[in-house]
């Protein structure tokens, strides 16, 4: 009943200048990646998302999980009409 | 098309008697122009709030239908909007979103113009000009009205238009629960954070008409119902409705119309933000002064609107404005303002920023679903075949009456009405040709019982 992504949104994530830094605890790592996310959609929906990632990352039960990410696009007027993936 | 227009030839399209609409007026280009003379040249419309440009010098570039204006205070505190163009070549003189600057200069030619609007620097003023220009006729073009009305600021093009208050008429009293405090003193609130701007696909009517008081499209939403967005992590809001009768208010002389809850008695405070201390207690505190400084007034909490024809907000949860720019019959830039009451303690304005990034905008989870809607609605109604069938605006036809508490005409419940009563008023304007011919009719301009 999302309907923003019924049908689903077709995508790939293409992720450069990865940069790994100490978390603030021991369990927890910075993660700093540029992205370009492509988005085709229906027929012919089609949005490039370009920008950079900011996660922190905790290591739990033997699992990297993603305890935060901070997402910043390059564009002033989005020019996709929604933003309904992940990043 | 310009006023040449045929008259009552949109009273054809839109036949509020039968409840009918023709998909023509979302997706004809003829028409669509007509809209930017008729309609947008000649409203009043929002163009942002003051505490944007809280000092001398600065600015934010907003718009006006299709056009980018500038919103400045001048070097005296004076607030002015002017078309964002060059009046030599027509360049943009300002190219940034918002900031602070002595003059604006022209980047083709270098005409410079300051903050007040006054062309006062022209190179080659003697070699070139040989001192013949008149500057004093050649300042940036401003608005023809500009109204302040509790920090929100509004324009128009028209000298004739009314004053805005006259404009507004009985839509004041559910604007006002948006722009003023949350502990019900007057105005007082500031825009926090940026503002959110992105592209729809979609005519920018759907918009307008869906925050006008489509009470409808609940399925829409299920999905955030669900997951559980609302400030309590509950729902998409905190529900504040219980004890309240459920009013679509529609203002038809104005175009305008809201959705409100109105208690039918004083009752006590129904616990919200219920995640934070802090947060909850500051609503629980500033809902006991609103009841006490507002007595009756309290009652009527305030929900979505439009005031017509591009401008909508949400009252409470999410407090916040938006604004639909027109790009073409089957384009719409969406700009997102979202409020706070200026004294808030930085914590509650915290809370309020994630939930209001939860809720609106292209990345909320509420309204991404919207979009969908409104991108298909308009893309399903192009084809020939499609435009011969028009739409069905006959939910409550009939219905309409009045509620002694209230001013406009009033349906309880889920109503089609707000929305005839929008495009009665739009094929009004596309028909008119002048502000005569749109005088207010009288039908609902009463003072408020509460």
């Amino acid at each position: 009943m999302a309907w923003a992504e019924d049908p689903p949104s077709r995508t790939r994530h293409l992720l450069r200048n990865i940069e790994v830094e100490p978390g603030d605890t021991a369990s927890e790592i910075k993660v700093y990646a540029n992205f370009l996310v492509y988005r085709n959609r229906a027929e012919m929906e089609q949005d490039f998302y370009i920008g950079a990632r900011q996660d922190v990352l905790r290591h739990v039960d033997g699992a990297w999980k993603i305890a935060r990410r901070k997402v910043i696009l390059d564009q002033n007027v989005l020019l996709a009409k929604n933003v309904s993936i992940f990043f | 098309m310009g006023r040449e227009t045929n008259h009552h030839a949109m009273q054809r399209l839109v036949d509020m008697k039968n409840g009918i609409v023709s998909r023509e007026i979302f997706v004809n280009e003829a028409i669509y122009q007509q809209e930017q003379e008729q309609v947008f040249a000649r409203a009043w419309l929002f163009i942002g709030h003051e505490s944007q440009i809280p000092k001398p010098g600065d600015y934010f570039v907003t718009c006006m239908g299709e056009e980018s204006v500038i919103l400045t205070r001048d070097a005296t505190g004076v607030v002015h909007a002017f078309l964002n163009t060059c009046r030599h070549r027509g360049m943009k003189v300002c190219r940034y979103d918002e900031g602070n600057t002595a003059v604006f200069t022209c980047p083709y030619h270098g005409w410079s113009f300051s903050t007040d609007g006054r062309l006062v620097g022209v190179p080659y003023y003697k070699e070139a000009y040989h001192e013949c220009l008149d500057r004093s006729q050649w300042g940036l073009i401003e608005v023809a009205q500009l109204a302040n009305y509790k920090g929100s600021l509004w324009a128009t093009w028209d000298k004739a238009a009314p004053p805005f208050l006259d404009y507004l008429g009985d839509m004041k009293l559910y604007l006002d629960v948006l722009l003023d405090c949350r502990d019900g003193r007057e105005g007082g609130s500031e825009v926090l954070g940026g503002i959110q701007k992105w592209y729809m696909p979609c005519n920018w009517k759907f918009a307008a008409e869906n925050f006008i008081g489509d009470a409808y499209h609940n399925i829409s939403h299920r999905s955030v119902d669900l997951v559980g967005i609302g400030p309590s992590g509950r729902g998409r809001r905190d529900d504040e409705r219980q004890g309240t009768e459920r009013l679509a208010v529609s203002i038809p002389e104005g175009g305008h119309g809201a959705l409100t809850p109105l208690q039918t008695d004083d009752l006590p405070y129904i616990p919200t933000y219920q995640n934070t201390r802090i947060v909850e207690d500051y609503f629980r505190h500033v809902y006991e002064e609103r009841q006490q400084r507002l007595g009756k007034g309290a009652r009527l909490l305030g929900g979505v609107g439009t005031v017509f024809p591009n401008m909508s907000f949400l009252a409470r949860q999410p407090r916040s404005i938006a604004v639909w720019h027109p790009r073409g019959a089957l384009q719409t830039e969406a700009w997102r303002w979202f409020l706070v009451d200026k004294d808030a303690p930085q914590e509650v304005k915290d809370i309020l920023r994630h939930y209001y990034m939860r809720y609106s905008g292209p990345g909320g989870l509420t309204e991404q679903d919207d979009m969908e809607n409104w991108n298909y609605a308009s893309a399903a109604s192009k084809g020939v075949i499609a435009r011969r069938y028009p739409y069905n605006y006959q939910m409550g036809l009939g219905y309409e009456g009045m509620h002694e508490a209230v001013p406009g005409v009033v349906t309880m419940g889920i109503s089609e009405q707000n929305q005839r009563g929008f495009y009665q008023r739009w094929a009004a304007c596309m028909d008119a040709t002048s502000w005569t011919d749109l005088a207010p009719s009288g039908v609902g301009t009463r003072s408020a019982g509460l």
